[in-house]
């Protein structure tokens, strides 16, 4: 059931929302050892905001407009009560988080529930969710495949229908990623956007926050009740709340819509392209666009990424190398030896490239674009090809997302179709602040029936 | 200069021992060649960073906002 269909049953009185929550706790139990989506679930919180909504919606006072939706988060949120593990070892010992992040804050004040925390790439570093610790998260759609990562719990969970609502982070394409290989929709906002205050940080130039959902209007609905600036969060400062739920039947008319070409042709697989062009043709799409520099956007945001990761864990790296996850602890410490000359030469090629993509927005509106080069990997295969090119699998999964969020452009990542049983994303891309863009073409897609969330089979 | 001697790794095993001793980080002995392979990653793509033609008007991408 979608986030916007259990609201309104709850707020009309049609569903108690403790019934429903004391139902999805029993499906996870139920279900998730075949996925290992979750790592903690939050049942006593959970069925006290629960009775505290029924007893709102039986006194007649508005329960929000996510009345008893049950969400869970990727476990580098703050939860109260609970070390932000961040998919470590090495945070069990971090005294529990007194405080919920800013985006549970604001989802429960809208009446939404949280049931749990989710399965990650240790430390957000990685692109699979083959955790070491936790171990892997797996695919829905194939447990012999991975769900993506980082935020790998947060996908799989939406595809497995255990919840309609969770969040996740992206760096690199850690929501775009999971998104295309779990077949559900993601939103990486802009750069700031939605606050990561009471989130594990990884990379500060980089990290944004974000929902992942079933449908385009829970999505939107979970986007509009987590916008607004906060303090804790030194890039969250747009005070203006645009929301984009009202405008999401809109349609397209008047929008300059193209499908990236070079950089994202050449790092897919022909039959990913296809199914982008497919969905293209589905929106009346002729049009071709490069976006300029994306080789280099993406280089300069791997430099960072690196250099940003490894400084931040250092002091732990000089300490306990031994208790980092063995899939990332070399990246780590290779990060923390790079030269500053290479780190800030990163951050001006950022800014050069940035004002290359602003110019072709000068032209253009929103750019479609393939999410992953290919479908998901298996558990464990360290390589993959794409168009007859082997190459590591982990890195690169993110080839086609890091160019995007290198200049922190709004994204969502739509379920476009399956290739071999298994789910393919598709970007839409908008210039910043322009999220709203996103969701009408994302919108008149699923209208149209060229991208669909598609529940894996249990 | 072959093409192929520009594209060689500069970074070996003796540069991540030195840089990792300046950073005051002792890179266990396991990890050592994993470390060296990702540095020489790092290093082809900080290459395509580095002759990216800036000018002194490009200036880094973070502003600070006190």
């Amino acid at each position: 059931m979608n986030a916007v269909s259990i609201a309104a049953d709850v707020r009309r009185g049609k569903q108690l929302a403790s019934t429903l929550i004391a139902r999805t706790f029993a499906d996870i139990k139920a279900r998730d050892a075949r996925y290992n989506s979750f790592v903690d679930l939050t049942e006593t919180r959970a069925l006290s905001q629960a009775q505290r909504i029924d007893t709102a919606v039986a006194a007649g006072r508005d329960p929000g407009p996510l009345a008893g939706v049950p969400f869970a988060v990727k476990n580098l949120f703050d939860v109260t009560g609970l070390p932000t593990l961040a998919g470590s070892k090495i945070n069990r010992d971090l005294p529990v988080a007194r405080r919920d992040a800013t985006l549970i804050e604001r989802l429960e004040a809208a009446g939404a529930v949280l049931v749990g925390t989710l399965n990650m790439d240790e430390y957000a570093y990685g692109f699979s969710t083959e955790n070491t610790h936790y171990g892997p998260t797996r695919n829905p759609h194939n447990t012999e495949h991975v769900a993506g990562g980082s935020s790998g719990g947060s996908a799989a969970a939406i595809a497995a229908g255990l919840v309609p609502l969770t969040l996740g982070s992206d760096t690199n394409g850690s929501i775009r990623v999971p998104s295309s290989f779990c077949g559900v929709w993601g939103l990486k906002p802009t750069y700031g956007r939605l606050s990561r205050g009471g989130s594990f940080p990884f990379v500060a130039s980089l990290d944004h926050v974000g929902p992942f959902a079933g449908s385009v209007a829970d999505l939107a609905a979970a986007y509009d009740a987590m916008q607004g600036a906060d303090t804790l969060d030194a890039a969250c400062t747009r005070e203006t709340i645009d929301a984009v739920s009202p405008d999401l039947e809109r349609g397209i008319e008047g929008l300059r819509i193209a499908q990236a070409n070079g950089y994202f042709e050449a790092n897919a697989e022909p039959a990913v392209v296809a199914q982008v062009k497919q969905a293209a043709d589905a929106l009346g799409v002729t049009r071709t666009v490069e976006i300029p520099e994306a080789a280099r956007g993406r280089a300069a945001a791997f430099v960072i990424t690196a250099s940003e990761g490894g400084q931040l864990h250092l002091p732990n790296l000089k300490t306990r190398a031994h208790d980092f996850d063995p899939v990332i602890v070399d990246r780590l410490l290779a990060g923390a030896l790079l030269p500053a000359a290479w780190y800030l030469q990163a951050q001006r090629v950022r800014r050069w490239y940035w004002n290359k993509v602003m110019q072709l927005f000068e032209t253009v509106d929103v750019i479609l674009a393939p999410a992953t080069p290919r479908p998901a990997q298996r558990i464990g295969q360290e390589t993959f090809t794409i168009r007859g090119t082997e190459m590591l699998a982990r890195p690169n999964a993110g080839l086609l997302t890091q160019p995007i969020s290198s200049i922190g452009l709004p994204v969502i990542a739509a379920p476009v179709g399956m290739i071999d049983g298994l789910p393919i994303g598709m970007q839409i891309i908008a210039a910043p602040w322009r999220e709203d863009l996103c969701f009408r073409v994302a919108r008149e897609l699923e209208k149209r029936g060229a991208a669909a969330f598609v529940p894996a089979k249990h | 200069m072959s093409h192929e001697q520009d594209n060689a790794p500069r970074i070996d095993e003796a540069w991540a021992v030195q840089t990792a001793a300046l950073a005051g980080l002792d890179i266990p002995r396991a990890r050592l060649a994993g470390v060296v392979a990702t540095l020489q990653r790092i290093e082809q793509l900080a290459r395509c960073v580095n002759e990216t033609p800036l000018s002194a008007a490009d200036d880094p991408a973070p502003v600070w906002k006190p």
